[in-house]
């Protein structure tokens, strides 16, 4: 019987503790040093309750990614303010980026710094997500900066997003994903496509520095957006987000998938874009779902996505992080292990059914 | 605060503005990218053009290239390797090296581990044992020299190994062939059969040939290293030598001693020149040739020719002497006869008286016995010389032989009036002595001083005896000897001419008598004398033995080898001839009586008994063959040998005279000598 592998990873960001969430609410700040050794114990626990759940790859569930998957590495910035712009979610609520107001653009934190934590815990192969270069670009303010120009600020970030891709590859990641949210946001932003394509030429231009030894471990993940069981784009058909996606210069996509009403179409539009020098992780899983997947529907999933993604150009992933924001608590740390561990079985169960064929 | 919808303005506001920085940048980046494979295009190729270049480069170098990769996969080879190896390019690639590249030991065939393993899990550059042989792929076997090193990439890692390497089959023949000539160089070098060295700059011996340790006995190790002075044995010598050569002269037969280990000295013949490099000194280029023999030869030449020459001088100063010696005896003789002639006359004279006629006897007398003392001496000499003359050896008194030499002497020393003084022990002083033949020494002694010291001079003759041997020494005040004349006063005919050019007359044999008289007796004599002037002292030194030791020393004083004394009786009317005969016999150390007639030839024999009998044949009275039958037939004489001298000489006079009981016929003139052998004959052989 021939085998066939499936490659299945997370996203990325698993639940917070409630303990630390209510240290981190009542200290203010989730960058306190004091908050340390909740962290550590946060980390721990999750690396262990990963490699319970079978997982060949794990993540330190961004514990200490504060505050968010997307402005952890400003967080702190002196010279940033808190009123930036309003991401909008289904939910209602928004979340607010910071505002660079003056120069010059510096990544206050880089992400390898949580890899030294995680490492001391992992015994299986650790992947790192990081914010993509267009995500950040939404710093520069509309109204510009006095003696920094936005092409400046623009050479700044690719700089420094480069540096911390390196690092984190450097530190041993086996993978360093690209968070790219914002491509769906960006066609809901501007119908032409213009701002897209701005954000691929822009991640582009990032991802232009590295050689074709390093792209194999790059990766760059599309979702909706979600926070507290909400999305901010997942009204944007996939149609108009996907053939932009795939011009990215990176070998993996992890696509959310399983939260899409047709699945099979964006397969196929996934199909058609596919090169061959993709992986496609498709989502079997929905974080912003509370009910955990069986491993049997699972394999269902990925079953179905094997008609129409070679299967050595297969993977699979959930649609999203389970906790983008450090503050979100609308799933659960059980949950979110539970419905790792279907994913991963049901992603073997595939496997050895494609296999068996 | 700005409404939602403003801050959705300023978002989109601020996403196209991004997106129109974008839109630069990436066409920024484009152009850059579009610059960067301009450049990239022209460096690749520069890069393929140095490929090319590489790639011929590899097929023109006359050395073999294999390249690996980092597991030691063959990647590449050039013409030579496939050629040395046995494998094309293609073949050949990705074959693990050892497959390609199969190298043993040239001599033992044993396997040998390759250069890349240790290339390329150190990174060094190995390069392979000497003495390694390539396997081709067809067996054949090629000796080889290489080196592999590392090949990194531009950061520095290590991606392969290039291993270089060649065919040196022909550097090896050459090799052998340059090894042998030198082995023939050398063996030439150390076999020369001169002796051959190397001399630096400085004089340090660089390097000896066997030839030449041999020749002086040193070892390598004591000889190489060290000054070559320190071997020569005339300093002056090897720097002038060395001096010369670093002018830049050839030297050519120069001659040498050198000092070999045992201290001996060797003469050698010295052949130089010097090696010159771009005006540098090297070293010297020496030769030397042993010529000990021939210089010992030649010096023994020399010393032979001096000693011819010597010889040839004394011989001269003997024959000058002779002749001085012979024209004194003829003056000595001549002396003699004037008077004799005048006595003569004078008696023949009719109007001699009686007195007269006694005178002229008288100095007839004289002159004779003067003639018979010279001639006893010369022969006297003439037997010391020839070893036959007898010492008669018995008890002596000192004493007496002492007063005989003084009576002797009295006569010339009262003559000249000198003062004689005796010295000589109270007691008696016996010894084994011949008493007349050392009372001749002592009168000769005697004599002299009284002829050479001025009238009214000092003669002391002293005496005694001292640690078993007597001594007796004359001395006196008067000319005195030179130092030179010394050594050669006891010589036969030396008479020393004195400075007034003074003879005392004399044949001047006497001290040689008295030297072969004192010999005889075992002892010796020796002179002293300040020099001319001051006087002179002889001193005769005898072994005192014991009067009891009887004759049997004088006997042993005989040499057994010495010719016999015959009594021989000669009988010839010619007087001259009978006399001149006898006095050659006498000469000869025999005892001789003439006669005139037969009737005395007859009672000669009776009386003298000769042992041999020289008879002429026309005697008055009782001729030759009368007395030869009377003395085989009457008085049956067989023991005396009978010589015929006659001028018959017919065979039938020869005939007559054998059957008169002669033994020998000769005719007359007879060859003195021939006679002299048959004196010499040992009676009853």
């Amino acid at each position: 019987m021939q085998t066939v592998d499936i490659p299945t990873e997370p996203i990325g960001s698993i639940p917070r503790p409630l303990s630390l969430i209510e240290a981190i609410s009542a200290r203010g700040d989730g960058t306190d040093p004091n908050l340390d050794p909740l962290y550590e114990a946060a980390v721990a626990d999750t690396i262990a309750q990963f490699e319970a759940t079978g997982s060949p790859v794990i993540t330190d569930g961004e514990q200490r990614k504060y505050h968010n998957f997307w402005t952890y590495c400003v967080h702190g910035l002196p010279n940033t303010a808190a009123d930036g712009f309003k991401i909008p979610f289904a939910a209602g609520h928004t979340r607010r980026m910071p505002r660079l107001t003056g120069k010059p653009f510096r990544y206050q934190r880089y992400a390898d710094a949580y890899l030294d934590l995680a490492v001391r815990y992992a015994h299986v192969p650790l992947k790192q997500a990081v914010i993509s270069p267009s995500a950040l670009s939404l710093l520069y303010p509309a109204s510009g900066i006095p003696d920094y120009s936005r092409e400046e600020f623009l050479q700044d970030l690719i700089r420094e997003h480069v540096t911390e891709v390196r690092r984190c590859l450097d530190k041993g990641a086996c993978s360093v994903q690209l968070d790219f949210t914002e491509g769906r946001l960006a066609m809901k932003v501007d119908r032409t496509g213009s701002l897209l394509a701005s954000f691929i030429d822009l991640n582009n231009l990032a991802l232009a520095r590295f050689t074709s030894a390093e792209r194999p471990k790059l990766g760059v993940h599309t979702c909706p957006g979600g926070d507290r069981d909400s999305t901010h784009s997942a009204d944007v058909d996939y149609a108009e987000l996907l053939p932009s996606l795939f011009s990215l210069n990176v070998t993996n996509f992890y696509v959310a998938l399983a939260g899409e009403p047709d699945r099979e179409r964006v397969l196929r539009i996934i199909r058609d874009q596919l090169r061959p020098h993709h992986r496609v992780f498709v989502g079997v899983i929905a974080p912003i779902n509370p009910r955990v997947e069986t491993p049997e529907e699972v394999r269902e999933r990925v079953l179905e996505a094997a008609r129409f993604i070679p299967v050595e150009q297969l993977g699979t992933t959930d649609d999203c992080g389970f906790a983008p924001f450090s503050d979100d608590t609308s799933t659960s740390r059980e949950t979110a292990f539970a419905k790792i561990r279907a994913r991963v079985v049901g992603t073997a169960l595939a496997a050895a059914e494609l296999g068996a064929r | 605060m700005a409404s939602d919808e403003q801050e959705e303005q300023e978002l989109r506001s601020a996403v196209l503005k991004n997106a129109q920085s974008i839109l630069i940048a990436r066409r920024r980046a484009e152009q850059a990218l579009l610059e960067a494979h301009e450049a990239l295009k022209h460096k690749t190729d520069e890069l393929q053009q140095q490929r090319e270049w590489f790639q011929v480069t590899l097929s023109s170098i006359g050395d073999a290239v294999i390249t690996t990769d980092l597991q030691a996969r063959v990647t590449y080879l050039n013409p030579i390797a496939e050629t040395l190896t046995g494998w094309s390019a293609n073949e050949a690639h990705g074959q693990p090296l050892d497959v390609v590249f199969n190298i043993v030991d040239e001599k033992t065939g044993a396997p040998v581990q390759g250069p890349v393993r240790r290339v390329l899990s150190e990174g060094v550059i190995v390069g392979l044992a000497n003495h390694t042989a390539l396997v081709r792929r067809d067996g054949k076997v090629t000796s080889i020299e290489d080196s592999a090193a590392p090949i990194r990439d531009m950061r520095g890692q290590l991606v392969g190994c290039v291993m270089v390497f060649h065919d040196v089959t022909d550097r090896r023949q050459a090799e052998k062939a340059l090894q042998r000539s030198e082995q023939l160089l050398t063996d030439f070098f150390e076999n020369a059969a001169v002796g051959l060295h190397w001399v630096g700059p400085d004089g340090i011996i660089l390097r000896v040939n066997r030839t030449e340790l041999d020749l002086l006995g040193y070892s390598k190790e004591e000889y190489v290293g060290r000054h070559i002075s320190e071997f020569h044995a005339d300093p002056p010598v090897i720097q002038d030598i060395l001096q010369k050569l670093s002018c830049g002269e050839c030297l050519q037969g120069y001659e040498a001693r050198l000092r070999c280990k045992d201290g001996s000295i060797k003469f050698v013949l010295i052949s130089s020149n010097v090696l010159w490099e771009e005006g540098k000194f090297i070293h010297t280029r020496c030769f030397t040739r042993d010529i000990t023999d021939r210089k010992l030869a030649e010096m023994a030449l020399r010393e032979e020719i001096a000693r011819r020459e010597r010889a040839e001088a004394a011989l001269r100063e003997t024959d000058r002497r002779k002749d001085e010696f012979l024209a004194t005896l003829a003056h000595e003789l001549r002396n003699p006869l004037a008077p004799i002639r005048h006595a003569a006359l004078i008696s023949e004279a009719p109007n001699a008286t009686e007195a007269q006629k006694r005178w002229s006897h008288a100095v007839v007398n004289r002159q004779v016995q003067h003639m018979s003392l010279l001639l006893d001496d010369l022969l006297d000499v003439s037997r010391i010389t020839r070893g036959v003359l007898e010492l008669r050896l018995a008890a002596t008194d000192l004493a007496d032989v002492i007063d005989a030499a003084v009576e002797t002497a009295r006569p010339l020393i009262d003559a000249k009036r000198h003062n004689l003084k005796i010295d000589r022990p109270s007691d008696p002083m016996r010894f084994m002595a011949d008493r007349l033949r050392l009372a001749q020494v002592l009168s000769n002694l005697l004599t002299n001083a009284a002829k050479y010291t001025d009238p009214e001079g000092e003669i002391l003759l002293w005496a005694k005896a001292t640690e078993g041997s007597i001594f007796i020494g004359v001395k006196d005040n008067g000319i005195g000897l030179p130092a030179a004349a010394l050594s050669n006063v006891f010589e036969m005919f030396a008479q020393v001419k004195s400075t007034e050019d003074r003879s005392e007359g004399g044949l001047g044999i006497g001290l040689a008598l008295s030297k072969g008289l004192v010999t005889l007796h075992g002892g010796n004599i020796e002179v002293r004398s300040e020099g001319p002037g001051r006087g002179s002292e002889f001193i005769v030194r005898l072994p005192q033995k014991a009067a009891s030791a009887a004759s049997n020393e004088g006997l042993a004083t005989q040499s057994p080898s010495r010719p016999v004394s015959r009594r021989v009786l000669i009988a010839d009317d010619n007087r001259d001839g009978a006399e001149t005969l006898g006095t050659l016999f006498r000469m000869d150390g025999h005892e001789v009586l003439i006669v005139h007639d037969g009737r005395k030839a007859v009672e000669a024999f009776a009386t003298f008994r000769p042992e041999v009998a020289l008879l002429d044949i026309g005697m008055p009275h009782i001729n030759g063959y009368e007395v030869a039958r009377l003395m085989r037939h009457e008085l049956r004489d067989r023991a005396v040998v009978l010589v015929a001298i006659t001028g018959w000489g017919k065979d039938s006079d020869k005939a007559r005279a054998l059957a008169a009981g002669f033994d020998h016929h000769f005719t007359k003139p007879v060859d003195a000598e021939v006679l002299m052998r048959i004196l010499r004959v040992p009676p009853n052989s």
